[in-house]
């Protein structure tokens, strides 16, 4: 029976699929292009490659850094790049100049995310998971102002965690790194002071501007690439050491990312819709005759007051040869036009799910006429209400952007911080368990047991405050709970993030409460008013 | 139908050949062990296999393809036999040795007796510059791997052949593209080779990275030899065009171009470098001459070759569905994608790989762009199941994680003379007990942990160095102890994928569960005395951070060695970076690219010292790759991608045959169905997942099935109708064993008709799913835990059947020990947790009592 079943099934099958031959005529065959880069970008750019193989499209990638794309781009060993920063002319670090041909090349931003702080950090033997950092702490760890995670200032900024007495072992890019330059120019521009004695104390005076090489000093740790750090930071032996990677090398190592402090007084981490509300103040250069055309400035972004803003966002780049020149030729440039018309498209659609952020309406536009420049490219007319790219809107406002939900309460500076995990690891809440003196006093919101059930109860009553893109959900103490608890032995929380079951058994108590009490009432009354009839 | 059949016999043709050898009849017990880890590593000859004699001096030379038809991109065997051994001087490949590469076009008639493309069109040369540059040993010496043919200064300088660089003197053999297209030399008139990639001879169309010329291949001492070549369409090497309809005739019209691939032998060098400055001291030289000079051209052997066509019949269209999941699917996917991509009424399908838990948590908690379909080994978490909206699992895929190897044999100066016969010949089994995996993954043997110093670590002192020699390993690997190893530090450990996955928990479940392995993970010697590196001890006692490693089943494969080198300063000054675990044995990005690295034998760890560095990141600089002949490479990838790069796949015992003749199974189709047969449904009915304990004999234990986990009413009706003819297509059509697009790729096991037929019922499921009008406590719903809320029949849930979670697992999370990443739920810590389930009771309770209230009246009625 089973197999004459299958049988049916199978013709059925073959015949739907096997009948629909080819329809047009063979089109030309894409010659295939390589490319190199930065590892930021590379889940992004991966995830494009690997999708227009069933178009005929092969597109090779390798993410050996920013700084070594840039080079071999001007080299010519390969056909386009990916950088986070564009070409040095005047380099700040002492570095030697690129000088790519004036008119050779043009920029379009490929995907954006935030540059996140990867940590590895234990109390008692659970993994910590809610860290939060000012900019003045991030820069501290990276520049051996703070060497211990025990230091009050990192307690200030965490009052529910009594971290442990351990080394801080700051993990930077070893190779030459996009993410390099972006992070070093943020702490220059935020945090200048501390930054310029580490350049002195480094040896890397006077060349202190912002560098794709982190200057070292004992006790740091140089990887190579995102893969590096993340390779490094998620070991066991590692406890104690923090690095900035992608927030997608975060989601793949199922690690926390530290949320960051912002100039609204909210702690947030890159999700993909805070990274597209923070990105609403990035500065495009747009002067089309400009060297610099469609790249960013950031410090709109630093400063933003948003509360949902996430200072360290960006955009990656694609560098785009606009010159045959060494082994690039037309016909590549048909590939790599094909390629780059999918990418600022049908690509953006994914990003969120690989934890980057979509590119809005305006960079996109732009981006389709920057495509026009490569030699060889087929001019597509693409309208781009039909990319299907979350952050569209119809009246040209960023959509993620507009519907991104903001910070819960708990997020707030000063106040207790929330339980609720980061970036890989959103489905493990960290505890703020009672402890020291005011343990007992604590239980403003109810029983024993501080936090999460409290938080449960709370956010039954809100109702709204979750946030789905970020999977936090609100676990605030109301009020006057809020700052009391430093923990003594903080115990791990089996809660899934976001809408935890707490959450849901919140509701589910309201709603069986609900029918104890009308439930028979109204039954009783429904069915007699029916036999009355 | 002869594709069709091809994959499967791959697999199958392999397990009977190392059968065979296992079996041949040994003359005695030292000599049995010669050759006994295999010695034949060809792919099976299928019905277009074809041989081709040499010529001349080369008469005695018969080369073999083992398929010459219906190709793809793929790996085939060429095999040879009647040649001259290698000679070895200067490095490996001194003399004597074949070269092999892809060529296009129509006989150009300069030899009746063996047809074949002239030397223009050949897409050769650029091997030598992956390693930026000519090392010694890794590739024959000279110009033999480029395609420099003279200077105009040498002898042999013939101005009617060849393209003239004026500028250098060198005189190089031009390529002609397919689309006319002609290089004429390097393009790169400042040609680095420092720059990683660089490459000796530029071109559009193939690259150091992407060329498939094999420069050498060696004869062994009884005259024959063996490749795995990869043969490429006009997808990966335009420049040939092979498949595409794209080579133009005269009068405009577009044809699909002959390919072929070409053997070049070549001689010694002596007689190789006749007309060149070299042929006074050959042998110090070594073959200096390119296989397109006229010279050894003369020689070469062609076989033509018949490619299946590629050409996309997709074009980009701007609505796709998107899917994200595991990598286990890449393999498959990019295969099914062109052809559900030609089909008429359906979208293209893209998919992103993301680890398993990301891929649920979409489903769990779709954001904003969130994939529709994941791809997943292992279910939801029962408390994570939404009785408002069911989830529908379907399998898609069968396939196995594999130990994969790339081993060339090294014989001992003491072994005996047969053995010497076998240096450089790839060893084509290993035998893998889980406690040896187990030593791999725990950074346990000592080349993993001598990072240039030994850190002195009183557990280490009796462990052996690395695989090769533990007498563990030789006892299952006898002839490991007549070999030597290229390479301690790549034997020694796995490559490893970083990403986390619920691969790399299925390994580490494999392992706990084998009670040899458990036990030394607890920290108990083996009968030789080799102990785990505490780090990784699974008991808290015998553990050097006093916790127990693997509490909760780790899904990553981590690197927990904490032990680091530090550098003395290098003369000017600069101090090295310090080296540690992760510098030594770097991460791959993926099991693919496990796959790559193993085939390749360069992992791109940066540990050689450079002491004329000027700064800290300058120092350490990445190691070459292994040389030919010498490579020791083990790593952690997927079936498909080894097969794919013609890597060697170990075999693994089960969980808990720990006795002497314990059986070892490949990952053939048989033994993935059998382990299928044995897996069990822990957790969903409609999710079957390997249970080590239970496989039978003859199981491969590291099956995988990977399941489509979809929720259709979160979903438009849309989104949800392709997601089915996705199903219906992939475990349908998509389910048919051939290298062809739509077809399912060498190392996948077509699923058994269950399987099938229950993704068939889940696409029915998923197209025609309605809402529950509500979601009334059920009636079996208890605290009984978890168990009782799915179909029993193994079938995908259904809407309104038994198919709710109960309260008590949102309450409780699942206390099988599955999910013991979470540790303790937070309504276990007060009293309070009391108060649910007596509410929950009470409200059971009350609606249960409103209804009973209700019915009265109707009984009265009645």
């Amino acid at each position: 029976m089973k197999k004459v079943w299958a049988f049916v099934l199978f013709g059925l099958v073959a015949s739907v699929f096997g009948a629909s031959g080819p329809s047009a005529e063979a089109q030309a065959s894409y010659q295939r292009i390589s490319g190199e880069g930065s590892s930021w970008s590379a889940g992004a750019i991966d995830a494009m490659r690997v999708n227009v193989k069933q178009f005929g499209i092969t597109v090779d990638y390798n993410p050996s850094g920013s700084s070594a794309g840039r080079k071999n781009f001007l080299n010519g060993t390969v056909d386009y790049a990916a950088s986070d920063i564009p070409f040095q002319f005047q380099p700040e670090d002492g570095s030697a100049p690129e000088n790519p041909a004036p008119g050779s090349y043009a920029y379009i931003p490929v995907t954006a995310g935030g540059t996140s702080f990867i940590y590895n950090l234990k109390i008692n033997g659970q993994r910590v998971t809610n860290l939060r950092l000012s900019g003045e702490n991030v820069t501290k760890l990276f520049t051996g102002a703070i060497t211990r995670w025990n230091d009050p200032a990192i307690a200030a900024d965490n009052p529910a965690l009594k971290l442990p007495d351990r080394p801080v072992v700051p993990v930077v890019r070893s190779d030459g790194s996009g993410s390099t330059a972006q992070f070093t120019r943020w702490m220059i521009s935020q945090h200048g002071p501390l930054w310029t004695d580490y350049c002195k104390r480094s040896g890397r005076a006077p060349a202190c501007g912002a560098t794709s090489t982190y200057p070292t000093i004992a006790g740091m740790k140089a990887q190579a690439g995102d893969l590096g750090i993340t390779g490094y930071v998620t070991q066991g032996f590692a406890e104690g050491s923090i690095g900035y990677v992608n927030y997608s090398y975060a989601i793949g190592s199922r690690f926390p990312v530290a949320k960051v402090l912002n100039k609204a007084g909210y702690y947030t981490e890159p999700s993909p819709t805070n990274v597209s509300v923070s990105l609403l103040k990035a500065r495009i250069n747009t002067d089309a005759g400009s060297p610099d055309y469609l790249t960013q400035i950031l410090d709109g972004v630093y400063n933003d007051t948003d509360p949902r803003n996430y200072q360290l966002s960006s955009y990656s780049y694609f560098i785009l040869p606009t010159t045959i020149r060494g082994q690039f030729n037309a016909a590549k440039g048909r590939t790599l036009g094909a390629f780059t018309y999918y990418a600022m498209c049908q690509a953006q659609q994914q990003s969120a799910s690989l934890g980057y952020s979509p590119l809005p309406i305006n960079l996109v536009s732009a981006s389709l006429e920057q495509i026009r420049k490569i030699p060889g490219v087929e001019v597509q007319s693409v309208d781009v209400k039909n990319c299907n790219n979350p952050t569209f809107s119809p009246d040209g406002t960023n959509l993620l952007a507009k519907n991104a939900p903001f910070p819960s309460d708990c997020d707030k500076i000063n106040v207790t911080q929330c339980a609720t995990g980061t970036g890989g690891a959103a489905n493990q809440a960290t505890a703020t368990s009672s402890g020291a003196g005011s343990a007992n006093s604590a239980s403003g919101s109810g029983a024993g047991a501080p936090g999460a059930e409290s938080a449960a109860t709370a956010t039954a009553a809100s109702g709204t405050d979750c946030d789905p893109a970020t999977e936090d959900c609100t676990e605030a103490n109301s009020g006057g709970s809020g700052n009391s608890v430093a923990s003594a032995i903080p115990v791990s929380l089996a809660a899934p993030g976001g809408w935890t079951s707490s959450q849901t058994l919140a509701i589910l108590v309201v709603l069986l409460l609900a029918m104890v009490i009308v439930g028979p009432a109204i039954g009783i009354q429904y069915f007699s008013k029916r036999n009355q009839k | 139908m002869r594709i069709r059949s091809h994959a499967r016999n791959v697999l199958l043709s392999v397990a009977v050949a190392l059968l065979l050898v296992a079996l041949l009849p040994q003359q005695s017990s030292a000599n049995s062990v010669i050759g006994s880890a295999g010695t034949d590593t060809r792919l099976p000859d299928t019905d277009s296999a074809m041989t081709v004699s040499g010529r001349g001096s080369y008469a005695s030379l018969q080369v073999k393809v083992n398929q010459t038809r219906q190709l793809v991109n793929q790996a085939v065997s060429i095999s040879w036999t009647g040649a001259a051994p290698t000679v070895q001087g200067p490095g490996r490949y001194g003399g004597n040795f074949l070269q092999i590469f892809q060529c296009w076009g129509d006989d150009d008639g300069s030899n009746q007796a063996n047809p074949g493309p002239p030397p223009t069109q050949c897409a050769t040369g650029a091997a030598s510059g992956v390693y930026g540059g000519l090392p010694s040993g890794v590739l024959p010496g000279g110009f033999s791997s480029t395609r420099l043919i003279s200077r105009t200064t040498w002898p042999n300088f013939d101005p009617q052949v060849g393209y003239v660089d004026s500028q250098t003197s060198n005189v190089w053999m031009p390529f002609k593209a397919v689309d006319g297209t002609e290089i004429g030399r390097h393009i790169d008139p400042n040609f680095n080779p420092a720059v990683v990639g660089g490459n000796f001879w530029l071109n559009p169309y193939f690259g150091a990275s992407t060329t498939n010329e094999i420069a050498a291949g060696q004869t062994l001492a009884d005259g024959a030899g063996s490749e795995v070549f990869e043969t490429v369409t006009g997808l990966e090497n335009s420049g040939l065009g092979c498949g595409q309809r794209v080579q133009r005739q005269q009068g405009g019209s577009l044809k699909v171009p002959k390919c072929w691939i070409v053997v070049v032998p070549r001689s010694t060098p002596a007689i190789e470098n006749v007309g060149t400055p070299y042929e006074q001291d050959a042998r110090t030289y070594g073959v200096f001459t390119s296989p397109l000079a006229p010279s050894a051209w003369s020689n070469r052997i062609a076989i033509p070759l018949d490619f299946v066509p590629v050409d996309s019949q997709c074009s980009i269209s701007q609505n796709e569905r998107r899917i994200v999941g595991n990598e286990l699917l890449v393999a498959a996917m990019t295969k099914w994608q062109p052809k559900l991509c030609g089909t008429d009424s359906l979208p293209p399908f893209v998919y992103a790989t993301v680890p398993d838990a990301s891929a649920r948590q979409q489903i769990v908690k779709p954001v904003e762009g969130s994939a529709g379909l994941s791809v997943v080994q292992r279910p939801l978490e029962p408390s994570d199941e939404d009785p408002q909206n069911p989830t529908v699992y379907a399998p898609l895929s069968l396939s196995g994680l594999a130990i994969a190897f790339n081993f060339e044999r090294i014989p001992k100066l003491d072994a005996p003379g047969d053995e010497q016969l076998l240096a450089g010949l790839r060893v084509a089994n290993l035998n893998l007990t889980p406690r040896l995996v187990a030593k791999l993954l725990t950074q346990s043997y000592v080349s993993q942990v001598q990072i240039y110093e030994n850190p002195g670590y009183p557990w280490l002192a009796g462990n052996p160095n690395n695989l090769a020699t533990d007498p563990d390993f030789l006892a299952f690997n006898p002839e490991f102890a007549l070999l030597q190893v290229g390479d301690q530090r790549t034997f020694g450990g796995l490559q490893l994928p970083s990403r986390n996955s619920d691969a790399a928990r299925q390994i580490w479940e494999w392992i706990l569960a084998d009670p040899e392995a458990k036990r030394w993970l607890d920290g108990q010697p083996d009968e030789w005395g080799m102990k785990v590196n505490p780090v990784y001890a699974t008991v808290g006692a015998a553990n050097s951070t006093g916790l127990p490693f693997a509490d909760s089943v780790p899904e990553s494969l981590p690197k927990a060695e904490p032990f680091c080198h530090q550098s003395p300063a290098i003369d000017s000054g600069v101090i090295p970076s310090t080296l540690c675990g992760p510098d030594w044995m770097p991460y791959s990005q993926s099991l693919t690219d496990v796959a790559r690295v193993l085939r390749v034998a360069a992992d791109g760890a940066r540990i050689v010292k450079d002491v004329f560095a000027l700064s800290t990141d300058q120092v350490w600089k990445r190691a070459q790759p292994q040389y030919l002949g010498r490579r020791s490479m083990i790593g952690v990838t997927d079936t498909p991608s080894a097969l794919i790069y013609g890597l060697q796949i170990a075999k693994l015992s089960r969980a808990g045959d720990n006795s002497p003749s314990r059986q070892f199974t490949s990952p053939t189709s048989e033994a993935l169905l059998k382990a299928v047969a044995s897996m069990t449904t822990p957790r969903n009915p409609a999710v079957r997942e390997p249970d080590p304990t239970k496989m039978s004999n003859g199981s491969y234990p590291l099956a995988a099935i990977n399941y489509a986990v979809i929720r259709p009413l979160g979903l438009p009706q849309a989104d949800r109708n392709d997601y089915a003819s996705f199903i219906d297509y992939v475990t349908g059509a998509g389910q048919t064993p051939g290298y062809g697009i739509g077809e399912l790729p060498i190392g996948y096991a077509s699923m058994p008709q269950t399987l099938r037929l229950q993704s068939a019922q889940a696409a029915k499921t998923i197209r025609e799913m309605q809402p529950t009008p509500s979601a009334a406590a059920d009636e079996n719903s208890g605290f009984d835990g978890q168990g009782s809320s799915f179909n029993p029949d193994g079938m995908p849930v259904q809407v309104g059947a038994t198919d709710q979670p109960t309260p008590s697992q949102i309450v409780e999370p699942s206390t099988t020990g599955e999910s013991v990443i979470a540790t303790t739920p937070i309504f276990a810590m007060s009293p309070i947790r009391f108060v649910v389930p007596g509410l929950v009771a009470l409200g059971v309770f009350a609606a249960l009592s409103a209804l009973e209230i209700t019915k009265r009246p109707r009984r009265r009625q009645s």
